[in-house]
């Protein structure tokens, strides 16, 4: 399997599960493609295997098209990995509080 | 005909309906196809005055689903919290959905099926208050979706260099609706009425603006605009096809919020006698331009089939009277005769621009292949082998985007190899500094200029084309180059 494949599922793309049926998959896909011509902050990546991927309208309907053939559904439904959970936000370095601990002056730095 | 229907049968391998009437099966075809597109004997009511904020709608003309999304983006969100969406038969109608930081929402919506179905959009305010959003309407058909029909030939916005930039192409499935960001080249006040930018919108399969067919024009006036637009402005069109042809530009200018539009017919989608009628005076004239062509060309075989569809062209006007007099099957027969003549001319352009892209496609390589045989690396002389290679291929097939793509590749190779020079370098900034009285912004363009010649003299390579290429959005385009362009304003 190749590295497109893997990370542009038509699922990943449209942000649905496999169990989806054509109508829901269509509904999702247009909604994405309206949001991605508003421009909208939510649809510039999708969630893939191996980490956000950049998204893009032309990706979007060909992921589309891809479903709404049965035996390129059936193709990404074998093809289909759980996407990688979001990475957690590390908590921030409290270097204040390591400095008053360290007794030391307060880092440039913040 | 039994055995007829057999034949048909065996030879076409999709499912049939053997209990339909032959007789009556075109008629419904025709039937299910109008039910589609909402078509109405009765003409459209007048569309009330659009004065409440503004918002920027995306949702299906036709669709199958009865829920399907409608999303927007407010662009006049001042003293605004939410959206309300009302169906106009106020039987269904949305809660207040909040506006995000961005301003905009998102709503699935509640069809009656198999119906044109009306939506009037409500801004919430702060105080509860509702008003009127502008446009204050719009309409979704619930519907069959026969087949995406494929777009006959590429769409796309011509650039002030006479490049074309292809937003839809030839062969995806209609509807499509596609959104670029493209720059203006000029400064634009509103104290200079009569003043305009042009998005110039161009139909063709060539990359070069002047060999393409320009089908609209969005116009950016400049007493029409909210202040002052300065050079290298961002520009999002959106270019919409429905699956008819119908063509709908937009331009929207995101410093200003505002937006700019414009409607084209490309075939004779409408069925609207007068869109047909306006079509067939624009292909009349399209004929009259192309035989002129023929003549001084003294291509003998093409007259003689330019000569045929003008008369066809003379008795679908013929027909369209007809069909005004209340013959709706004579209105058939004229948009499908305009069809087809449009079709055939589409080809002989294209005939005729052929040889034009070859001779640029001609010059670029050759122009490449003399910078590439004395700068380039192996590397770089393999791909441009296989690219020049692909290119005589493309020639040959007659294929003009594919053929225009890969000149692309050769001269992207060429001008790495023309930039190694420092000889080209300088002499690109000198002719940059000729040129500075013509820049936008003339202290920055020679400040851009002084940095490029500071870093040439270092020989910092990367400095240098910086600079360039900041000296070279401040200076507007070429002049010829931009009257080829279909005056295009934008790149």
């Amino acid at each position: 399997m190749n590295a497109p494949r893997l990370t542009k599922n038509p699922f990943h793309v449209l942000g649905v599960p496999p169990s989806v049926d054509r109508m829901e998959a269509e509904r999702a896909g247009q909604k994405l493609l309206a949001l991605i011509d508003l421009g909208h902050a939510s649809t510039a990546e999708h969630a893939s295997p191996i980490g956000p991927r950049p998204l893009s309208g032309d990706d979007v309907r060909l992921a589309l098209s891809a479903l709404r053939d049965p035996t390129t559904r059936v193709m990404a439904e074998a093809a289909y990995l759980p996407p990688a959970p979001a990475p957690k936000a590390e908590p921030p370095i409290e270097w204040a509080a390591i400095a008053a601990r360290l007794s030391r002056r307060r880092p440039f730095f913040p | 005909m039994p055995l007829l229907r057999e034949q048909v049968a065996s030879r076409v391998r999709p499912p049939r309906a053997g209990s339909l009437d032959p007789m009556t099966a075109v008629a419904q075809g025709a039937a299910l196809f109008a039910m589609t597109v909402g078509l109405q004997a009765q003409g459209e009511p007048a569309a009330p005055p659009t004065t409440g904020p503004r918002v920027w709608l995306q949702h299906p003309a036709v669709t199958a689903d009865l829920a399907p999304f409608v999303v927007g983006r407010v662009l006049d969100p001042a003293g605004l919290v939410g959206v309300r969406v009302e169906r106009e038969d106020k039987s269904w109608t949305t809660g207040t959905e909040a506006l995000d930081k961005e301003n905009t929402f998102a709503m699935p919506l509640a069809l009656r099926p198999r119906t044109a179905n009306d939506f009037r959009l409500f801004a919430v305010q702060s105080s509860g208050a509702e008003v009127p959003l502008s446009p204050p309407t719009f309409r979704i058909i619930h519907g069959l979706t026969i087949g995406d029909p494929p777009l006959a030939r590429t769409v796309g916005v011509a650039r002030a260099d006479n490049s074309v930039m292809p937003f839809v192409e030839r062969g995806v499935p209609l509807p499509m609706r596609r959104t670029f960001t493209l720059h203006t080249v000029a400064p634009v006040s509103p104290n200079a009425p009569g003043f305009a930018l042009l998005v110039p919108i161009v139909q063709g399969e060539f990359l070069l603006a002047h060999l393409c067919r320009l089908v609209g024009t969005i116009s950016l006036e400049a007493g029409a605009l909210k202040g002052p637009l300065p050079a290298g402005s961002a520009v999002d069109i959106t270019i919409e096809l429905d699956r008819g042809g119908r063509l709908t530009a937009r331009a929207l200018i995101p410093a200003l919020s505002q937006t700019f539009d414009h409607v084209a017919q490309l075939v004779v989608a409408s069925l609207s006698l007068d869109a047909l009628g306006t079509t067939l005076d624009e292909l009349s004239a399209r004929l009259r331009t192309a035989q002129g062509q023929a003549f001084r060309d003294g291509a003998h075989s093409t007259i003689a089939a330019l000569g045929a569809a003008h008369e066809r062209v003379a008795d679908a006007a013929t027909q369209l009277d007809v069909a005004r007099g209340g013959d709706a099957d004579a209105g058939e027969m004229a948009r499908r005769v305009l069809i087809e003549v449009d079709a055939e001319l589409a080809e002989f352009e294209a005939e005729r621009g052929w040889p034009l892209a070859v001779d640029d496609a001609h010059r670029t390589l050759s122009w490449a292949a003399s910078w590439m045989g004395r700068y380039g690396d192996e590397a770089e002389r393999k791909l441009f082998a296989t690219s020049f290679a692909r290119a005589e291929q493309w020639i040959k097939a007659k294929k003009p985007l594919e053929l225009a793509r890969e000149v692309r590749v050769a001269d992207r190779l060429g001008s790495a190899c023309y930039f190694r020079d420092s000889h080209n370098c300088g002499w690109e900034l000198e002719y940059a500094a000729s040129r500075i009285s013509e820049a936008s912004d003339p202290v920055a363009a020679q400040a851009a200029i002084n940095a490029g010649r500071t870093a040439l003299a270092a020989n910092d390579k990367s400095g240098f084309h910086a600079a360039l290429h900041k000296v070279r959005d401040l200076l507007p385009p070429d002049v010829d180059d931009q009257r080829l362009g279909h005056d295009s304003g934008v790149r």
